[in-house]
């Protein structure tokens, strides 16, 4: 579900009209039968959307959804324990698999054979890597703790809930199952006053701040290190912007309709340590590691906490594309997870947050993320070495160079200036909203969505530009 | 809460109302390219017949003289040049809505355009601002036909100037500062063509360059010669003059005689010496495509000789090795 794609709007608007419509009906006609028109609405409205943006693959998702939930019931109705153990290792290994085989197929047949054969783009599922992670969660709990088996639409309605569906957030049936279980497909002025201002929100970080920094990105091969770290600098923006707008809208629709969703980004370049950046990063996915890889290998009290940190952020890292610039990005932040938690054992007191000693742990988070983003978008691996050896190298940090790699700012002041002083403040109130402990709580303050959406509709450059995380 | 929400999107309503008008009248992309079509038509008005219509983008702006081709085959000759950033469905149409009986439509249009079937939000608001939408079908073919929800995205478009181009606006009235976007103030002739250069002496050329047709366009181009055909109306295509890389020129001589051979299916083919494709950037002003005053001159007289000695390749001539 592409949300800067105008046709999910009208299909969206189209759709959801008729739902309600046919719902004012029927609690005319048989008031008693509304609730269970409800579930079945929904479920048809997000699979209809679905298969509108799958197409062919829209059955791989279906087959999926049906064998997870028959191994759910297996789960839920044996007493055996083999037959249970079956269960789970089948319902995490076919989701798996398919996500294996869509994603990383390529890379695996190219590293041990050489050889390369291209999927069909038609028939990659979108959002794969995302659902298959709430499928497989929810197998595993199944089989952790007791259960009771939802309805097949019910669990339909969970795996399938469009506003997170294609990129997150990454739900846990706890958090989603019960409320699309009570779910009324109503809008009410109170459902839309929570919902707008999210959704206005994601789209000004997404149109406006994500694709309007865009075009500054240079990424061309260079030996100048101000080039790198302009370049580096700008795609940690982009990404941000691009992704958390998503993942706000994702929550807004939720809001919109009543079913509360988390948020995936909490402020994370207001992060005092990389601990903290990771809890305010891609939350979700970060929760979803540490539940169903870092712990079960022993988390950090098995012993084998280096193991265990630099393999779960590897698989991280490889999470994000089938490459080795990813897996090396996760690499990068086990190491730097490593170094902290080495740090904190060494100096447990924390600092004030106002010290000066914070500001500097801001800033080195910054600066270290920030250098990490270049493994992420750096795909070709020789352009990466040699990228990383102009930053550590004093000749790629002349005074020239620095001329050069600024001097687009200063010929075309007004350039990039206003998207660029809209980034930092977006960023400076996201920091001020921690007080809050919400760190949208002054940009949705209802007249700053007023000015946001007319910013939304003026400043949009009007380009194509899919979302990032939906090549993951 | 109703009332924070209504207002929430009145806001945007008149955002939208604002951003209309403003794309309507004074953005600088828009109005040029609304300036030229308006120069253009004026030309077509004054030579009724038996023209020369060059179309493309602004290779074809930058490139091709009219009054030399003139003077060449004795035919009024209109240069139809726009910008690429249309797409190559609206350049074709504007080939088609422009040509008369008895004219020659020579297309020039750039490998880029004739890749794939998309609409450009330039496109878009161009197309809304000389009052003629149909021209995103791609002619009277109609390659792509519009949609309800295209009709939506549409005039969605026409609200959205974009944050350069406001930023700009801006900059020229508090600052005085010309406009980032440099072509608006170059004068153009009579029949259509930029008697002026933007010049940069940073021009890199191309190392790669498509080898066929998008997704479509045989369809389309096919089409298109079929109709114009039933209307007298003589098609040809000419390669557009590229700046490439010194050590790509193999590469892309080879994919540039491929893509002529794709088009050559459908359609007679001008001779281009080296497939259009040159080494030095100092035949250039400001982009691998725009030709300096002195380069024009030379394309120019190339393709006027061609035109008035009858010199072209009939379909199915080209074998993908050269481009005749």
């Amino acid at each position: 579900m592409n949300f800067e794609d105008v046709r999910f709007w009208v299909l969206l608007f189209t759709f959801g009209g008729v739902a309600l419509a046919t719902r004012a009906l029927i609690v005319r006609v048989a008031p008693n039968k509304a609730s269970a028109y409800d579930v079945i609405a929904l479920a048809l409205v997000s699979l209809s959307l679905f298969y509108l943006a799958a197409g062919r693959s829209f059955w791989v998702f279906l087959g999926e959804l049906a064998f997870t939930y028959l191994m759910l019931t297996v789960i839920a109705r044996s007493s055996s324990e083999v037959v249970r153990w079956t269960a789970v290792i089948a319902g995490v290994a076919l989701p798996l698999a398919v996500l294996i085989f869509y994603k990383y197929w390529n890379f695996l047949l190219a590293g041990a054979t050489g050889m390369r054969v291209e999927h069909q783009s038609s028939l990659i599922p979108p959002g794969v890597a995302f659902y298959t992670f709430e499928m497989v969660a929810t197998v595993v709990d199944a089989f952790r703790t007791a259960q009771a088996q939802p309805r097949f639409i019910d669990y339909l309605n969970y795996a399938s809930f469009f506003p997170q569906l294609v990129a997150g957030p990454i739900e846990r049936r706890p958090d989603l199952l019960p409320q699309v279980q009570r779910f009324r497909f109503t809008l009410s002025w109170a459902k839309l006053y929570a919902g707008l201002p999210l959704i206005v929100l994601g789209l000004f970080y997404k149109l406006v701040l994500a694709d309007n920094i865009a075009p500054l990105i240079r990424t061309d091969p260079t030996q100048n290190a101000y080039v790198i770290w302009d370049a580096t600098y700008l795609f940690g923006l982009r990404i941000y912007f691009d992704f958390a707008g998503y993942s706000l809208i994702a929550v807004g629709l939720g809001k919109s309709l009543g079913v509360q969703l988390h948020h995936n980004f909490l402020a994370p370049y207001s992060a005092r340590n990389i601990r903290d950046f990771w809890r305010r990063w891609h939350i979700t996915l970060g929760r979803w590691f540490r539940d169903y890889v870092y712990l079960p290998l022993g988390g950090s009290r098995s012993g084998l906490l280096l193991f265990n940190l630099l393999a779960t952020f590897a698989l991280s890292g490889l999470w994000h594309g089938a490459g080795f610039n990813f897996l090396l990005w996760g690499v990068v932040h086990g190491c730097l997870m490593l170094a902290y938690v080495g740090y904190v054992k060494w100096k447990p007191r924390r600092d004030p947050p106002t010290s000066p000693t914070a500001y500097l742990s801001w800033a080195l988070t910054c600066l270290l993320v920030t250098f990490s983003w270049l493994f992420f978008y750096e795909t070709e691996t020789s352009v990466l070495f040699e990228k990383l050896q102009t930053l550590f190298s004093i000749s790629g940090y002349t005074w020239p160079r620095l001329v050069d790699a600024f001097s687009r700012y200063l010929n075309q002041p007004l350039g990039a200036l206003p998207v660029l002083s809209m980034s930092l403040t977006v960023l400076l109130l996201e920091n001020r909203g921690r007080i809050h402990e919400n760190p949208y709580f002054s940009l949705t303050n209802p007249r700053i969505t007023c000015l946001l959406f007319a910013l939304v509709v003026l400043f949009s450059p009007g380009v194509e530009s899919p979302f990032i995380y939906f090549r993951f | 809460m109703k009332r924070n929400v209504l207002l929430i999107l009145c806001f945007g309503a008149a955002a939208a109302i604002l951003g209309t008008v403003y794309t309507f009248k004074w953005d600088t992309e828009v109005q040029w390219l609304k300036d030229l079509h308006e120069v253009k038509s004026e030309a077509l008005a004054k030579n009724e017949s038996n023209r020369i219509l060059l179309v493309g983008g602004s290779s074809v702006l930058f490139g091709l003289d009219p009054s030399q081709i003139e003077a060449s085959t004795g035919r009024p000759t209109i240069n139809l040049g726009l910008h690429a950033g249309v797409g190559g469905l609206v350049l074709l149409a504007y080939a088609e809505v422009s040509a008369a009986k008895g004219d020659t439509l020579i297309l020039s249009i750039e490998q880029g355009p004739l890749q794939n079937m998309e609409w450009t939000s330039f496109a878009r608001q161009f197309t809304a601002v000389i009052h003629q939408p149909r021209l995103l079908e791609g002619g009277l073919g109609k390659p792509r036909r519009m949609t309800v929800i295209d009709r939506v995205e549409y005039y969605l478009t026409l609200a959205q100037p974009g944050l350069n181009e406001l930023v700009g606006k801006l900059s020229e009235l508090v600052l005085g500062s010309e406009h980032a976007f440099p072509y608006a103030f170059l004068a153009v002739d009579d029949r259509g063509y930029a008697t002026e250069r933007v010049t940069s002496g940073n021009i890199e050329g191309l190392d790669d360059l498509p080898s066929s047709l998008g997704k479509g366009w045989l369809e389309a181009l096919r089409t298109h010669a079929r109709l114009m055909a039933e209307r007298d109306i003589t098609v040809m295509y000419a390669l557009p003059w590229i700046n490439v890389a010194e050590e790509a020129k193999e590469r892309t001589f080879l994919q540039t005689a491929r893509f002529l051979e794709d088009v050559n299916q459908v359609l007679p083919v001008l001779p281009t010496k080296n497939c259009g494709l040159h080494t030095s950037p100092d035949l250039f002003s400001d982009t691998a495509l725009h030709l300096t005053l002195v380069a024009t001159r030379a394309r120019s007289e190339e393709l006027g000789t061609a035109l008035a000695e009858g010199t072209f390749l009939p379909p199915g001539s080209l074998d993908g090795r050269d481009c005749g």
